[in-house]
């Protein structure tokens, strides 16, 4: 833990930057926020990879599909089953979001 | 307050229809490129004409002495009356060994062994919920052959099951499984469990988002009697579908063939009185089983249509083969460009799920910089306020200190001297300030 160059008061008291810590840290949630932004940039860069492999077979002027070796192919089949996990994912997680609100809205028409 | 839900209830189903349609074209051009356009359908599936399904003939009894038990097809009379000669079936081996709770598993056993057997009272929800999965069972299945087969088995076949026996040590048959169907090439067989939840609980999802504890057993006891390398749990609702994909445990299986034997095969079956400890180590082991499933992805689901047979089955199959499809229409993406341009709007919809997903702020915290005496003058206000910031209900103490730094050194910046800092009240709410 970092050291605190400044002095903390609680309740009129002065205490250690140490405790304060420990206490405010046992008032705190999961950091969720932390988990949603590191999963968002996994799934993202899933997606990216995904990309830059469609570019570079673009660039290789093989528009379509039937034009792609055969390597590539189970290059391409290795990115975008990746890319359909991490879309998955993500509305794995839209879908759960959506029904935590309808059962607030649920339980507020009752209420 | 509900409406403001409501508005982002709304745009959280645009975010999903446009992920959704970001699977199906992703998926699409997958099935391209394994050569199988043929087999990927939009919104309806004519089973009778998809060629990677292979249904059960109904009368294989009139030709045959003696069906096969995998080839007896299931709901018909004789899969019944097949039921009812043991005392457990994959669907309720869960409950019947105590893995759900010691009253779920002695009604089972009164149900089973105790004479006068009881009728058993099935709930208006119970009944509801049954009569959903046998109505979209099939649905569930043209949805795996027509979007999810294509892309992750596209060399593979679809084949109905009807019901296997599993014995114990002594040759007695004590189980009978009847999975929703296997998937087979020469070399692999994956066995599949369907489910179609139906839920009243206004908060549950359409879909499972994980293979639940009550139907691991189930889900590995038909790739254990299939034989099959792997098993696919499959999730489905109107408008998608989750897949998981299962490895099969024989050590678990065989710990429930064990304990099912000993429950109701033995020579006195004992009504049971608590949980038995092999009970307790399977729950544990089920958990694993969870945690090392793999999810597969969500796909939009189809709807199952049968067109009229033009010719008749061959008889020397037990299985009637598709039919030629005169009407196929092309539904997979094959232009790279237009994939580019699906994924870069994939890109932005998870960025607006990112965002739609923070929690919104619910305090706000502000910086106030004070004079040591704060009663000097009573006309001018003793604090100021010099930074703030929107937080939620969590804000960590890293994050609390990089602030309250950034702040102190402003306030030096401009030969601001701090001696001390001090906060409202208790330490949770610092941040109210």
């Amino acid at each position: 833990m970092p050291e605190c160059s400044f002095v903390v008061m609680f309740d009129g008291k002065k205490i250690l930057p140490q405790s304060a810590d420990v206490y405010l840290m046992e008032q705190e949630d999961p950091p969720k926020l932390y988990d949603l932004k590191s999963k968002h940039e996994q799934n993202v860069s899933a997606i990216e990879q995904y990309k830059f492999f469609l570019q570079n077979v673009i660039d290789s002027d093989e528009k379509d599909v039937s034009e792609i070796v055969s390597e590539d192919r189970i290059q391409y089949t290795i990115h975008a089953s990746k890319a359909l996990q991490a879309t998955s994912s993500v509305i794995r997680e839209l879908r759960t979001s959506y029904a935590k609100k309808l059962l607030i809205c649920s339980l507020q028409k009752r209420s | 307050m509900c409406n403001k839900i409501r508005t982002a209830m709304y745009q959280l189903r645009i975010c999903m229809k446009g992920l959704l349609d970001t699977v199906d074209a992703i998926a699409g051009f997958c099935v391209v490129i394994n050569g199988k356009r043929h087999l990927y359908k939009k919104e309806f599936c004519d089973l009778t004409t998809q060629q990677n399904y292979r249904e059960l003939r109904d009368n294989l009894a009139n030709e045959m002495e003696e069906v096969p038990l995998e080839y007896t097809k299931q709901r018909s009379p004789a899969w019944f009356k097949l039921r009812e000669t043991v005392k457990v079936t994959g669907s309720v081996a869960h409950d019947s060994i105590g893995l759900n709770t010691l009253k779920a598993q002695k009604d089972y056993f009164d149900s089973k062994l105790s004479p006068p057997k009881r009728n058993e009272t099935v709930t208006e929800s119970a009944k509801q919920a049954m009569e959903h999965g046998a109505r979209n069972e099939i649905n569930a299945t043209a949805t795996l052959v027509g979007k999810v087969m294509p892309v992750y088995y596209p060399d593979f076949e679809f084949h109905e099951e009807g019901a296997y026996l599993i014995r114990n040590e002594n040759g007695k048959k004590i189980m009978i499984i009847s999975p929703d169907g296997t998937i087979r090439n020469d070399k692999r067989i994956v066995s599949i469990e369907i489910k179609c939840p139906f839920s009243s609980f206004v908060g549950s999802t359409p879909v499972f988002y994980e293979v639940k504890p009550r139907h691991v057993v189930q889900c590995l006891l038909e790739a254990h009697a299939t034989q099959a390398d792997e098993h696919l749990y499959i999730s489905w609702s109107k408008e998608s579908t989750t897949v998981f994909r299962m490895k099969p445990h024989c050590d678990l299986v065989n710990s429930v063939i064990q304990e099912v034997d000993e429950v109701y095969y033995s020579s006195v079956p004992v009504r049971p009185t608590r949980i038995s400890a092999r009970a307790k180590s399977l729950k544990m082991k089920i958990r694993e089983v969870i945690d090392d499933v793999e999810f597969l992805g969500e796909f939009p689901s189809i709807t199952a249509h049968s067109s009229a047979r033009k010719h008749q089955s061959d008889v020397q199959n037990v299985y009637i083969l598709p039919e030629k499809d005169e009407f196929f229409v092309n539904h997979a993406v094959s232009d790279t460009n237009e994939l580019m341009e699906t994924a870069h709007k994939a890109t932005k919809l998870m960025t607006e799920a990112y965002q739609s997903q923070k929690p919104a702020a619910s305090e706000v915290l502000v910086y106030l910089l004070s004079d040591m005496n704060r009663l000097w003058h009573p006309e001018i206000g003793h604090g100021l306020p010099i930074a703030y910031l929107y937080k939620g209900y969590s804000l960590s103490m890293g994050t609390s200190r990089r602030i309250l730094d950034l702040v102190l050194n402003a306030c030096k910046d401009c030969n601001i001297h701090v001696p001390c800092i001090t906060f409202d009240g208790q330490f949770f709410k610092i941040e109210r300030l």
